[in-house]
């Protein structure tokens, strides 16, 4: 492990910030730290840059314990989230600035801006100040300043919260591509999980201050440990009596049941294909989402959600349609179980 | 229609009440000031008195403001980009001097310098005066004025965050180079504005200086002293011609205020 | 651009400070008088009223010492209420003589070990160099027909006197006044109390000090009648001389303001010799004409004298040691804290 976090705990005015946090993160990955707002993330990243120092607990960088190196010599690129790029500086100095406090020669820094300004295609902009660009363009000069010094651990704080929706996508990839390109191990913070699943190697799950898991964007996805991570990821609807459905049982320690959209087709009537397996349930709304249609069904009084192909003849509200629900993630106190439907194997009939 | 009316009245009651309460009274000094003829007022602003009075009020302005520059931005700098224990404490404490009658300034000073005060002791073996002398007017008028360069320069490094210096900090920048490139650029026009208001009422001073002067002419007076003392001595054209040297330089610092003003808006802007 | 014009901000701020400290050193130089063969500055802390006196004496003085002994001597004047310049001088305001309206302020100095004992012979007369006396100051015509004190206590009257807290002469002041209200009721307290209560009820401005009450009086055109020093009012005349008159009261006091050297500061200073010279030469023939020219009495009877048109010299005045016991007695029964005045002028 390049980066580790052993039983790390802060506390701030009696709210626990970071409680007993620890996981690691291999060189070179790109790791996203992703939770709901006050999860803690973010001071596990100010903790990790030395802008706040842990009540206990080991940093390790490259193997060597941190804790007690100033946040200057720690050899850190820090992105924050509203890029707080020196307002008085131009471009150039901008990028410059942690080689100038390191005293590079001048030919040096002229040479590394040039490089990084290439790199984060702003070529032209040099003599601008921060005012005078975009979002975006601040965030990528942003990102420039942190790496110039070359650094061993690259953080941004929610890079970014700030970008407008149509350049975040952008600006994702762009991220990506470059932060494979020059190498270096980084760890970015966000509450969103669609940019946490397409951008990082790995996820570290956050709540309330606990790590909830750590692993790949298909691990949690296909396999969630906790409620949360469950819960967290992908869409989902809690459902308290899963009993009920048909195909599954209500199980002793488990007495929610975690269901995703994709885990529920929704057929018309005459379509039906696993008639035991499956359920009769009312449409009650139809949304257009951009790609697909999402459907709200009432089966039996719970109410769950499946999306339906543009392809398809769409659904009409208060039809009366056979909803089969292939597997649903039951909820234990601190685990979680998959549990495929039990009338589909039986009926040994053809998957669709 | 009736919106404009309203404004328009406003504009006029405001027009009213800053004739009245400002224009008239500087207009009234000037006329009164020249009213016995430009030879009158020549000898009355140029009465030995009244330059050494002149000199002493620019003396102790000269030192206020640098004595509150340098306690202001430090006393800025704390309190807005540190957290410690009494941060808020220090904050009312540097507000203080706008709550204390001035006139209790003064008081505390003789009271603590003077010769019946604890310090006097150790004045005296020092062989320095500080009431009734020039340090303590220069320490009166610091105490009253102390408050205004820091009350600029909050609000403004305030507003600016932590996060430029912590991203410099990160980088290795220590205290001084943080501070020349990354807040001082930032407060510039702020302390500037903070300095003139200090320095214009370090200049109109009165009632803590009264206190402390010992009113030695010559000595310890100070211009609007000075002004004071001619009026007492019936000598009202004189008192208004030196009180519109005052007034002279304070429509200067209000010149000058108005700049910096705008070049601060433009600024944010 | 915007750095350079930074770099001639702070250039003219520095410059600005060099030349007023430069100029401020040179001028202001320490409160302790440099004693050197040629020039000597001592400072006198004086009362309200004799501004003018001094500005005139200090020129007279430095001519004398200046053929006498071929030194230059600075005087550096300070007015104020007497109490308060008193008080100055106790909390570190270094007089080297002081020259205030009443014994009993100087006496506050030599309590306090400023002053060394026995000061009041050390000059003739009680070092009472000039005397002076309590008059009503009124508008010219007289309108509301002020002859005597009792028309002070009239209902429609406004008093303008100052504070007998900080001011020397509004001792003087209630003194006479009380004088008056003691012969009227032949020495019943309780009236005469009853008596000052309702004339300071009729003050409408009370200033800290003497001239302060004049200004008020004069050019702030203030109240009906001024209760002031003799001289006070003769000024005021002269500066004024249709706009008062003058109304001599059937009784007042003999007000000896009082003169004496510092000694703890002279000494400090090394100014003795000269301070006493000061204070010596006001009763010189020359001095106590300049003073009677002044309107103060000169005390010395031949020069007085020489004023009779200006001084009307046949006031019945009562004074402070034979009427009141001395100050230390007066001050204890009138003016210390809880005293009759603050029991009379409780609003």
């Amino acid at each position: 492990m390049y980066v580790e976090l052993r039983n790390l705990n802060k506390q701030f005015n009696g709210f626990k910030a970071a409680d007993n946090v620890s996981f690691g993160i291999e060189r070179g990955h790109l790791a996203g730290l992703l939770g709901p707002s006050g999860s803690g993330k973010t001071t596990i990243l100010r903790m990790l840059a030395g802008l706040e120092t842990p009540d206990s607990g080991d940093i390790l960088i490259d193997g060597k314990r941190v804790n007690d190196i100033p946040a200057a010599r720690r050899g850190i690129g820090f992105v924050f989230q509203d890029y707080a790029l020196f307002r008085y500086m131009t471009v150039f100095g901008n990028i410059a600035f942690g080689l100038t406090v390191q005293k590079k020669e001048k030919r040096f820094i002229q040479a590394r801006v040039t490089e990084l300004i290439k790199l984060i295609g702003l070529e032209g902009l040099e003599r601008r100040r921060p005012h005078q660009l975009s979002g975006g363009q601040k965030q990528r000069v942003a990102f420039a300043r942190a790496l110039a010094p070359n650094p061993q651990l690259l953080l941004l704080d929610e890079p970014f919260a700030a970008i407008d929706a149509k350049v975040r996508k952008d600006l994702r990839s762009w991220l990506r591509e470059t932060i494979n390109k020059v190498g270096v191990t980084s760890i970015f913070v966000t509450h969103d999980q669609d940019e946490a699943v397409e951008v990082a190697d790995e996820i570290v799950i956050t709540n309330s201050g606990r790590i909830e898991q750590v692993g790949t964007p298909t691990d949690i996805y296909k396999n969630p440990q906790t409620p949360f991570a469950a819960g967290f990821i992908g869409e989902s609807i809690v459902v308290s009596d899963y009993g009920r459905l048909h195909g599954f049982q209500a199980t002793d320690g488990f007495d929610q049941a975690v269901l995703r959209p994709e885990f529920v087709r929704a057929v018309k009537l005459e379509k039906e294909v696993f008639p035991h397996a499956s359920q009769h349930g009312t449409v009650q709304e139809v949304y257009f989402r951009g790609n697909a249609l999402e459907l709200r069904i009432n089966l039996g009084g719970q109410v769950v959600t499946s999306h339906q192909s543009l392809e398809e003849e769409a659904f009409k509200v208060g039809e009366e349609v056979s909803v089969l629900i292939y597997r649903l993630y039951l909820l234990g106190r601190d685990s979680v179980r998959l549990m495929e439907n039990a009338s589909i194997k039986s009926d040994g009939s053809f998957f669709i | 229609m009736r919106t404009k009316v309203t404004k328009v009245i406003l504009i006029i009651l405001g027009g009213l009440f800053i004739a009245s309460m400002l224009i008239m009274p500087l207009t009234t000094v000037l006329v009164y000031a020249l009213r016995q003829g430009l030879t009158v007022f020549t000898s009355a602003i140029t009465d030995d008195y009244a330059i050494k009075a002149l000199q002493l009020t620019l003396l102790t302005c000269c030192i206020t403001l640098l004595i509150n520059t340098f306690f202001g931005v430090f006393a800025a700098w704390t309190i807005t980009k540190f957290r410690f224990r009494g941060r808020q404490v220090l904050t009312t404490l540097i507000d203080i001097p706008f709550s204390i009658s001035p006139v209790i300034a003064g008081l505390v000073f003789i009271l603590v310098f003077g010769r019946i005060g604890w310090a006097y002791p150790l004045v005296e073996s020092l062989d320095i005066n500080v009431v009734f002398a020039v340090p303590g007017i220069i320490l009166a008028t610091t105490f009253v004025t102390f408050p205004f360069v820091s009350r600029e320069l909050i609000p403004v490094m305030q507003a600016q965050g932590r996060e430029e210096e912590e991203a410099a900090a990160l980088m290795g920048a220590r205290g001084l180079r943080i501070f020349r490139k990354v807040t001082f650029p930032h407060i510039k026009w702020g302390l500037l504005y903070g300095v003139i208001l200090c320095s214009a009422r370090a200049l109109g001073e009165f009632g803590a200086v009264s206190v402390v002067s010992g009113h030695l002419r010559g000595k310890t007076n100070t211009l609007p002293l000075h002004v004071e003392i001619l009026f007492n001595e019936f000598k009202v054209t004189a008192a208004f011609a030196v009180a519109s040297v005052l007034v002279v330089i304070a429509v200067i610092v209000l010149i000058l205020r108005n700049i910096v003003e705008y070049r601060l808006k433009r600024e944010k802007g | 651009m915007k750095s350079s014009i930074r770099r001639f901000l702070t250039l003219a701020l520095c410059t600005i400070t060099a030349i007023s400290l430069l100029a401020g050193c040179s001028n202001a130089g320490s409160t302790d008088a440099e004693t050197t063969a040629k020039t000597v500055s001592i400072t006198n802390v004086s009362y309200d009223p004799t501004r003018e006196l001094f500005e005139q004496y200090n020129k007279l003085f430095a001519d004398y010492w200046l053929q006498k002994t071929g030194q230059t001597v600075e005087v550096s004047q300070s007015h104020g209420g007497s109490g308060s310049q008193a008080r100055s001088v106790l909390e570190g305001n270094e007089a080297d003589v002081v020259t205030l309206a009443l014994a009993g302020d100087v006496n506050m100095l030599a309590k306090a070990g400023l002053i060394d004992g026995g000061w009041i012979d050390e000059f003739d007369k009680s070092s009472s160099p000039y005397t002076s006396t309590i008059v009503f100051l009124v508008r010219k015509g007289n309108p509301k027909g002020i002859k005597d004190w009792d028309d002070l206590v009239k209902p429609d009257i406004q008093v303008i006197t100052p504070d007998p807290k900080s001011s020397g002469g509004a001792r003087w002041n209630f003194l006479a006044a009380w004088a008056y209200a003691d012969k009227l009721y032949k020495g019943d307290e309780v009236k005469d109390k009853e008596f000052l209560r309702q004339l300071y009820a009729n003050v409408t401005v009370l200033d800290s000090g003497a001239r302060g009450s004049t200004t008020t009086f004069v050019e702030n055109g203030q109240g009906d009648v001024l209760l002031a020093w003799e001289n006070e009012a003769f000024l005021s005349l002269k500066e004024h001389p249709d706009d008062f008159e003058i109304v001599i009261p059937s009784i007042s006091i003999l007000a000896q303001p009082s003169v004496a050297v510092v000694d703890a500061n002279a000494r400090k200073h090394g100014t003795e010799d000269v301070s006493k010279a000061y204070l010596e030469y006001l009763y010189s023939d020359d001095a106590q004409r300049l003073e009677g020219k002044n309107f103060y009495r000169p005390s010395n009877p031949d020069i007085l004298k020489e004023f009779s048109d200006t001084f009307d010299l046949s006031i019945e005045l009562v004074n402070i040691d034979d009427s009141f016991d001395g100050w230390d007695a007066a001050t204890a029964k009138f003016f210390a804290d809880g005293a009759i005045f603050d029991q009379i002028y409780k609003k």
